[in-house]
Order: C-alpha cells, then structure tokens, then sequence
C-alpha cells in the first residue's frame, strides 16, 4: 500500500524565526513556532509532562525541525537516566533532508528517525517493530500531525499481509525461513497452521510452527 | 557430562515445584548441567530457583503481541519463536524433560529432539502425529492423572517416576543474606513485641490472594483468622502481599479493619524466601507461595478452594496440613459444586486457627476438630516410598472414595513396577475400619470382572475379524464397550484408561500390523487386570492382619486393665 503524504507533494520553504532558528514551513503550514521554536517545544513538553514520568520510551509522529525532540530527550534523561529511547516517524523525505543538511538540532543515539514515504516500509524496520512491541507512549507533533492526518490515521490502523511470503522477511534464520518459503504461493498464516496440522509426515520445522501455532492460541 | 533441558511452560507455582526435579536429578547425577525453558512471564519465579546452568525464555507475551496485533507481520512470530530456541537447540542437550506435558510443550520436544542423539522423557509427537510416550509412567501422567477422580500420584512423583528418579530434599531457593538477616531482625523484633521471650512466639504469614477467585479464602474468613490469631498468646498474624495492586488494596481494606494494627509484608520473589525463612507457618490458599514454602521447608496451611488441583498439586511438606472439602466432594474444574464460595460451604476460621496451631505444636488436641456444620477435611502430606501422599485426618470425608483414592497408586505400582509397597498397603489398612475396606474390595472384584468380560468379549471380536473381516462390525462393538469402563468410577477405569491411551497412539502401517497390535494390548490389559487383583487380595490380606492385631492389642489391654 503507497499512501501519499500530504508533505509530500506540497512546497518546502525554510523561514527564520525571531530567535534565528530555521523553521520548516510545508504547504503554507509552519511546523514550529515562528517566534521562539525552543520556548514553544519547552512547552508542549511540559503539556504532556505526566506521560514521561512513568514511560520512558516515546514513539512521536512527526520530525519537523526536531525542537520538541531536543527538549523531550532533555526531559527522559532527567527523569529516566540512559534508560530512555525515542522513535520518530516521520514521512516526509524532503524535510528529512533538509533538517539533515540545516541540522539544527541534534540528538544522542538513543533518538532514531525513521522516515519512509510507505506506511508499510516502516513496519518492515525491524528496530522499529521491535520497539512498537514494547508498547511506546505515542506523542504526535501537533503541527505535523495536522498536517499529515491521514498518514499517522494510516499508520496506526495499518494491517500487516499475513501471507507466509510476506512473513519470510522477517525470519532471520534461513533454515526456517526455507522452510516457510516451501509453503503455497498466497498461503496466509491460519492456512500453513492448518495445512501442517493435517499433514501425515512431520518434519522438524513442522514442530516448531505447530508450537507457534498452539501458544498464539492456547488461553 | 549430561546436560539436560527442562521444559516448563507453565506459570510461577509450577516452576518453584520444578525445584524438587532438579534436586533429584542432581542428587543422582551431581555433574549435570540442568537448564530450563519456561515463558519470559515466569522468569522472575525461574531465576531463583537452585541447581540451574541456564534459564532460556520464550517471550511468549511478544510473540502473541507481534501475531494478535495487526500492524506486525506475523513473520516477527514465527522469528521470535525460531530466535527463543536458537540457543537451546545448539546447547545440543542430551536429554530434554518435557515437564509440563502440555501441547506446545510436546510440539517443542519433538523440535528440540530432532537431533537423534537427544532423549525425551514425558510425552512428545511423532512425525505421524500421534503421542510418544516415553515410559509407562507418562501414560499415568498424561491419560490417567488427568482423567481419573484419584489420582494416583501428584504431578511432582510422577514426574519422578518418568525419570526413575528417587525424590530427594528440594534445595531451597536462591535468597540474598542481607534480606534474611533484615527480614529475622524485623520479624523478631515484632515477637517482641508480644512476648519478651521470642522464642515463645510464632509469625503467622497470611497470604491474601491467588491468582483465581474461586481459589481465595473469603475475606471475611481472612479477618476471622486474623482475630483468632491477634487474640492468642503465642501468635502475630502479618499479612504477605506480592506487589500488585489488587493485593495492596485488599491489605488496606484488611488493615483500615484492624485499627492499621496489622503488618503487612510487601515483596517480590528475590525477597519473599528472606520472609518465609523467618516465619513460623503460612496460612495460604492454592498459590505459588505454597510451593515455595515447601521448597523452603515452610509449614502452611494449604486452604484448598475452587478448582485448586489438591491431589495433583498440593502441599507436599510434611509438615504442613491442607484443608478441602472431603475428596469425593471436590470439583476440581471449579465451576460448580463444593469447593466455589458459597456461604453454605464457607471454611470455619476457627479450623484453620486450630489446625496451625496443631501444626505449632501449641496445642495437643489433635485434628478432631468438632463443628457439625462444617464440611472441610484435614488432608497431611505423608511420606511414602515413591513420594508423598495426602492422608485424610479429619473431617467428614467418605472412606470407601478415601479408600480408593489411595489404593489407586497401589494398582499403578504393581502393574508397572510389578511390587506393592506393603508399608504403603499398611498405612491404608491401618488408616481405615476392615468392614469398609473389605466392602470396596468386594465391589471393586465385581466391577473388575464386568471389564474382564468385556475384555474377552473384544479378544474374541478380534480373533473372528482376523479370520473373517464382515465380523469387524462385532469387534468395534465390543472394543467400544470395553473403552466405555474408562468413565467407570470403579478402580478398573485405571488399567483401561492406560489400554485407551495406548490403543489411541498407534501407529501401525497396515490394518494387519494393528490387530496384531491391538492384541497384544489387550493381552496386557488382561496382565493389568492380574496386577488389581493381586493389589485388592493384598490389602485384604494385610486388613484382616491389622484387625487382628488391633483385637490382639484390645484384649491384651482389657486383660492388663483386669489384672490392675
């Protein structure tokens, strides 16, 4: 599934701000505060304050010029120590770019930016998935997030193809993954647990899907 | 040397209970290395455990995460599974103990023997899919246990007597010095605080919840408890709490009833062991701390409730007692029936108040405790030759299911070990009066005839089908009837329940290969019905031997008692 982004096909302009603080404007959209972006970002931190205390991995939807993610990595290292991670989504590759190139801002290496164009793409990021399964706390950019809406709407109610082909990306080991390559074109995964339930003849990878399908399963 | 993989995949009860396998198998072979493989969720219980190389984890609850949530692709379940196993299965371990015999645990048997070289003990699958036992004794695990009201043997000796292990004393559980010298510094300075003389005074540990309602001992028999034991002189209840939520508010609610008088002990499994060690006795329902107070070496009152599992899994400590609704009353599913908390059946505080300080010896009454209205029994774990059983002590429980109940391992030990246990025999006949063991036997000779017939009936069903394949119709008819003494409440279900479990693993090729199969089956179920027979004239003999003795003893006390 391709989905465009709004950003993507609207102009990027760079402003300055009263502070000389670049700005990215999209569409006509300023996506930080034309005046004082650290002040703005120091308070939309504060705003949501009460979620850092207690969660100290942040997923946030949207990238802009990166003053909100300055200030929120500033406030999990003084609530969290080291014990922090923060993901960025964000689907516009010219903005990416240009905050690459300007990079006025910039963080530790427990911040990663993800950015792709495809909804599907950043559930394929394997660091990514990994942290989405530890249950983040989700702090969208209100700005970029007005701006790409339907986008973060996307993302956040996507449906991974549960075909088997679509499944061997991410099988690490190849024993297992050619066995799974084995399975009919199209197959999904209900249909491999069944097809090997009723097989005459297991094999050794057999017993292990069978177990994945008994433990999805079992109350 | 032998390194072995236990696989328990159930939650923290069962792992702590693992403890007791390890034990023997290092006690019979000091130099192995023994891991296990448990869910990621039961770790915390795992790692404290003694006797461990390795603890691996399956992190189940990611796994089920990655294939419930749709956003992921279900390729990060099948990886994550793969990834959890990639280490053990290059472990290369030589044996894999499938401890939890559960589905996934099978599946994952037969995963991890897949290299020749490795042996199973338990029960795995075949490739064609049918169950592979690996002795006699997993068959009473597996097919018996499960299926039969008596329960033979509890999980724990049963899992022993898969691995022909003899039990040996669990090791305790890992604990920290500094937690078990600050938690006996509190504890004592709380005994102090009642008496001056601290060794006249006993901590009562009160475990408030399990992970069940229907297991729980009512609140309002929890603050009845907590009265008595306040009101006497050689007790101070505290109350043992895990750090949850529900647990906290349930301790407040206690407390605000008690003035905040009372002591509530908040801790997690790395300090739990430092507490029970400094305690005296724990009053607890069907939880994971029962299991580790019998590892720790513990006394508790085990209050058993709801479908707590009393015979598969109960106490195990001599030194403990558990009190149920008598055996043949219980309904272990917990849905209905004795056992679920309706007021009617309510526990009477004063029986559990009474039978820990039995367990204390702070009283000498003994366990008859008279209440007319209670229905709940005094069950104690006693030792035997293969493991422990639970003896009824007290209470209004029926003998002749009593009888049976116990008599049922007897049956199992002399068909696959071909001996009875005679001190085990004499316990029994010792325990209950000769005219109502004698009235079981009898009706227990009937129903094992009805199976005998049965038997014949399907030998010759099959030798007619041999012959001539339009008789197959009779055979399948009478095998049926034959598979049908299974739901019997008799004792003879035992021995067709074994022949059902076999009948319903094989694995033959051609239809010839199966009768041939079949007969040899039924001629071991008839072996099996010699084994009951040898077992009831056993008991009778040795009844009849303790009723004499007993006359011999009254008479010989009446004629000193004439003398004096």
């Amino acid at each position: 599934m391709k989905l465009s982004t709004q950003s993507s096909t609207q102009e990027l302009n760079v402003k300055m701000s009263k502070t000389d603080q670049p700005v990215p404007v999209l569409g006509g959209v300023h996506l930080h505060s034309i005046y004082n972006p650290d002040r703005e970002a120091e308070g939309f931190i504060s705003a949501n304050e009460k979620n850092f205390k207690e969660e100290s991995q942040v997923l946030i939807f949207g990238l802009g010029f990166g003053y909100h993610i300055s200030k929120l990595e500033a406030r999990l290292k003084a609530l969290h120590g080291d014990e922090y991670r923060i993901f960025v989504i964000e689907p516009s590759k010219e903005l990416y770019q240009r905050w690459k190139d300007l990079r006025p801002t910039s963080f530790s290496s427990r911040v990663k930016i993800v950015q792709f164009e495809n909804v599907k793409d950043f559930f394929k990021d394997k660091e990514l998935v990994e942290f989405l399964s530890d249950k983040p706390h989700v702090l969208p950019h209100p700005a970029s997030f007005q701006l790409n809406e339907s986008f973060y709407k996307s993302f956040m109610s996507f449906h991974y193809p549960t075909t088997i082909d679509e499944s061997q990306f991410f099988v690490e080991s190849e024993e297992y993954s050619k066995y799974l390559s084995q399975a009919p074109e199209g197959e999904s995964t209900e249909e491999i647990f069944q097809r090997v339930k009723g097989k005459s003849f297991l094999q050794k990878h057999d017993f292990l899907t069978l177990a994945l399908s008994e433990m999805v399963t079992e109350k | 040397m032998t390194k072995i993989l236990i696989i328990n995949l159930k939650k923290f009860g069962d792992i702590f209970q693992t403890s007791h396998l390890i034990a023997s198998i290092k006690k019979k072979t000091p130099s192995a290395e023994v891991s296990l493989l448990c869910y990621g969720e039961s770790y915390s219980a795992a790692k404290i455990l003694k006797g461990l190389t390795t603890v691996h984890t399956i992190d189940r609850k990611k796994i089920i995460s990655f294939f419930k949530n749709s956003i992921y692709s279900d390729g990060l379940a099948f990886n994550q599974i793969e990834k959890s196993l990639r280490t053990v299965l290059d472990t290369k371990f030589d044996k894999v103990i499938n401890y939890s015999n559960d589905k996934t645990s099978s599946y994952l048997t037969s995963y991890l023997c897949s290299n020749p070289e490795t042996k199973f003990e338990g029960i795995r699958f075949t490739e064609k899919q049918s169950i592979s036992y690996s002795n006699e004794y997993s068959v009473i695990f597996n097919d018996v246990i499960t299926s039969t009201p008596y329960t033979p043997y509890s999980f724990n000796d049963c899992q022993h007597l898969i691995s022909d292990l003899s039990p040996a004393k669990a090791d305790g559980v890992k604990s920290n010095k500094l937690h078990d010298q600050t938690a006996l510094n509190n504890l004592n300075r709380l005994r102090k605080m009642k008496n001056e003389d601290i060794s006249t005074t006993s901590i009562i540990g009160i475990q408030l919840l399990s992970g069940d309602e229907s297991k729980d001992i009512p609140k309002e028999v929890l603050v009845r408890t907590i009265e008595l034991i306040q009101a006497s002189k050689e007790m101070i209840p505290i109350l043992l709490i895990g750090p949850f939520p529900k647990e906290r508010a349930l301790a407040n609610e206690l407390n605000a009833t008690f003035d905040s008088k009372l002591v509530s002990v908040e801790a997690d499994f790395i300090a739990l062991p430092s507490v029970l060690k400094s305690i005296d006795l724990v009053v607890t329902a069907d939880t994971s701390i029962k299991h580790l107070c019998d590892i720790q070496d513990t006394a508790c009152v085990e209050v058993s409730l709801g479908g707590a599992p009393l015979f598969k899994q109960g106490s195990n400590n001599t030194q403990s007692a558990i009190i149920s609704a008598p055996a043949h009353m219980r309904n272990f599913k917990g849905s209905l029936g004795i056992g679920t908390k309706s007021d009617e059946y309510d526990i009477n505080p004063n029986l559990v108040f009474h039978t820990a300080r039995l367990l204390l010896g702070l009283s000498t009454e003994g366990f008859n405790f008279e209440d007319e209205k209670s229905i709940h029994c005094v069950y104690r774990p006693t030792k035997v030759l293969d493991g422990v059983v639970l003896m009824p002590i007290s209470g209004p429980f029926n003998d002749a299911f009593e009888i049976r109940r116990l008599l049922c391992r007897s049956i199992v030990q002399k068909t696959l070990k071909g001996v009875l246990d005679e001190n085990y025999i004499t316990l029994i006949a010792n325990r209950f009066e000769k005219a109502k063991v004698t009235k079981v036997i009898n009706e227990e000779k009937e129903a094992l005839s009805g199976v005998t017939k049965e038997l014949l009936s399907t030998l010759r069903g099959l030798i007619q089908t041999q012959e001539n394949n339009s008789k197959a119709p009779l055979f399948i008819a009478a095998l049926e009837k034959l598979l049908s003494k299974c739901f019997d409440n008799s004792l003879s279900a035992i021995p067709a329940m074994m022949f059902r479990a076999k009948i319903e693993s094989l694995n033959s090729n051609s239809m010839q290969e199966n009768f041939k199969e079949v007969e040899g089956l039924l001629y071991e179920l008839k072996d099996n019905l010699q084994h009951s027979i040898f077992t009831y004239s056993t008991i009778e003999r040795v009844s009849q031997e303790a009723y004499t003795n007993k006359r011999k003893a009254t008479s010989l006390d009446k004629q000193m008692d004439e003398r004096v």
